[in-house]
């Protein structure tokens, strides 16, 4: 899928460029010990001690975020929103500190202070991560695939222009970690560390021969390292220019960055492994429904088929009727197994509603006996019922053998008339019910009758006892005759008479 | 009137042009892959043709139709198909066909359709 290749790259090239940015930072917090250089601005640590924090805050929100995944959820919840709330206090109170000394106005307006309510894109993010990992739903993997490649590519771009001393060209919140942008990213990431633990957990991260793991064994030390070198130096080099609250801050600010970086890293390239395989998994599935459904969909046809050749084979009437009678049940089934699949595509519900699934059936009823030509007309009056999905085939059958009786045998000898199929709701039940009734004002019923009308009976008390619906018939006083069957909706028996 | 059945199904074939003759249309040819049923049509400019969308080898039912186009703008394309998804719907709506049946069809379905 060009889709899936296309956020592969992205991943990848987030990767790479989180690679780079850690060796940069190395290599100028070296320049910087060694040298003696100027390389490092000075809004550079300012930049760093405050996106500390919040990193420091991702870190924790990535550890509730773990927890949630293997099946803590309330715990880190709540956990979550109590760490939301220091956080945000945390920055207020940073802003009022630093705007106590200003005027009311540039106090308000302060970046630090405003910075608190970003924190709320960042809470949205990780509430959409965190149901993606408890529900693994297929359009939350979605959404969280491209936020991961959005938020990664972005981040990185952030963070790269830090140790290129881009910082005070760009002199705005982005750059101090607290913008939504940067909120987002690492939530983004650590979302996907949280995938990883619902598919292995951290031992098999850290062990495991995938590319995710051994990237994050070779890459923690690296990014540990450099900090506290730069630690024991300082004390013994006089070439150390900060000042010596600077270079603590900085120490943990890169630990906590290179800790993050990693985390961010693996938690992608995991993401994008397993959101691969699912995907892969679901195509799979679709397509072998798809051709389970085209299989049936031919059987059903060669059926159909054989029975028409035979039937123009056949010489006898009787047995041309029995094979016609045989393409009717059939063509039920067929338009029963159509109507409830669709339903099962575009509902997904349980229960289906029974009006088109009947009026299919008076359609194929009306057309195969000729209805029109013969004057006899055949009223469909439906009033919307939901049954069960098992009780949708039964009835179906059902109304097409009441249906066709009353249609061969109401109305010999070029008699016309009418036939009404009703279905709705039952009037009588105490209980969800459906009723159907086919009533014709025809010549009343048969005396005699033969094997064919006989099955026909059969397959009607049959399917009646296996819905556990009730069957009753009666000559109409006026001419004609009329069948009923109740049935409870949720398909069990219901809990009046048993005819 | 007179129809083309297009379909890689013997038995289906068979019913399918019964079926048609006994609707009271003459069943002028049968194909049961894309190169054979663009000739045929192209050549006899039927009425109707009935339309599988797989058939044997490629390419599909709906290429044989679009490729048949230019040689018989007033044929009827009527597509009996056993796919039902969304996919091939899409690609055979894209054909704006004549009808659109889904397998398994009848004698009853295939009255209606030509109607």
């Amino acid at each position: 899928m060009p889709q899936q290749n296309r956020q592969s790259v992205l991943c990848d090239a987030a990767a790479v460029i989180a690679r780079l940015l850690i060796l940069l930072t190395a290599v100028e917090l070296f320049a910087g010990l060694f040298f003696g250089a100027n390389l490092i601005d000075s809004s550079f640590g300012v930049a760093w001690r405050a996106s500390t924090l919040t990193l420091l805050c991702f870190g924790l929100f990535g550890l509730a975020l773990l927890q949630s995944a293997r099946g803590r959820a309330t715990t880190p919840i709540a956990a979550t929103l109590v760490i939301i709330g220091v956080a945000d206090i945390a920055m207020i109170a940073s802003g009022v500190e630093q705007g106590l000394n200003k005027p009311l106005i540039e106090w308000v307006l302060h970046s630090d202070w405003r910075a608190a309510d970003r924190m709320a894109p960042a809470t949205a993010a990780m509430l959409i991560w965190m149901a993606a990992a408890l529900m693994m739903a297929n359009r939350w993997i979605a959404a969280a695939r491209r936020a991961a490649s959005l938020g990664l590519v972005v981040a990185c771009g952030l963070l790269l222009s830090l140790p290129l001393g881009l910082a005070h060209f760009t002199e705005n919140t982005a750059l101090s970690g607290t913008s939504p942008e940067t909120a987002f990213l690492f939530v983004a990431g650590f979302g996907g560390v949280v995938l990883r633990a619902h598919s292995g957990g951290w031992p098999e991260l850290l062990t495991l021969p995938t590319p995710a793991s051994r990237a994050t064994r070779r890459i923690a030390p690296l990014l540990l390292l450099p900090p506290l070198v730069l630690v024991l130096l300082a004390r013994a080099a006089d070439a150390y220019r900060w000042e010596s609250g600077d270079i603590i801050l900085g120490v943990v600010a890169a630990g906590v960055s290179a800790v993050s970086l990693a985390l961010l890293f693996s938690g992608a390239s995991a993401l994008n492994a397993s959101l691969a395989e699912l995907a892969r998994l679901a195509e799979w599935r679709e397509l072998l429904i798809r051709e389970l459904n085209h299989r049936t969909k031919n059987n059903m046809q060669q059926m159909i088929s054989i029975i028409g050749i035979q039937k123009d084979r056949a010489s006898h009437a009787e047995t041309r009727a029995a094979l016609e009678a045989l393409s009717g049940r059939i063509r039920t089934l067929r338009d029963a197994d159509r109507i409830l699949s669709e339903h099962a595509e575009t509902h997904g519900e349980k229960t289906v509603d029974m009006r088109p699934l009947i009026s299919a059936v008076c359609a194929s009823v009306s057309e195969a006996i000729d209805l029109q030509t013969r004057g006899v007309r055949l009223n469909l009056r439906a009033a919307a019922v939901e049954v069960e999905g098992q009780l949708a085939t039964p009835l179906a059958l059902i109304a097409n053998e009441l249906a066709t009786n009353a249609a061969k045998h109401a109305f010999p000898n070029g008699r016309g008339g009418r036939i009404d199929v009703v279905i709705g709701p039952a009037s009588s039940a105490a209980d969800a019910g459906v009723e159907l009734v086919v009533e014709d004002d025809g010549v009343g019923p048969a005396e005699s009758s033969t094997d064919a009308e006989g099955l026909g009976r059969l397959i009607v008390k049959s399917l009646c006892e296996q819905i556990g619906a009730t069957y009753a018939d009666a000559a109409v006083p006026s001419g004609g005759f009329r069948a009923t069957v109740v049935a409870r909706c949720d398909g069990r028996a219901p809990t009046g008479n048993k005819q | 009137m007179n129809v083309i059945i297009v379909e890689d199904d013997f038995l289906t074939a068979h019913h399918l042009a019964h079926a048609c003759r006994r609707l009271g249309l003459d069943v002028v040819a049968k194909a049961d892959n894309a190169a054979d049923a663009t000739r045929s049509i192209s050549e006899i400019k039927p009425d109707y043709v009935l339309m599988d969308v797989r058939l044997r080898g490629a390419p599909d039912g709906v290429q044989a139709a679009i490729d048949s186009h230019p040689n018989c703008p007033d044929t009827k394309f009527i597509y009996v198909t056993g796919s039902s998804e969304q996919s091939t719907r899409a690609r055979i709506e894209m054909d704006h066909p004549y009808r659109i049946l889904i397998k398994p069809v009848t004698e009853v379905d295939l009255g209606a359709a030509f109607d």
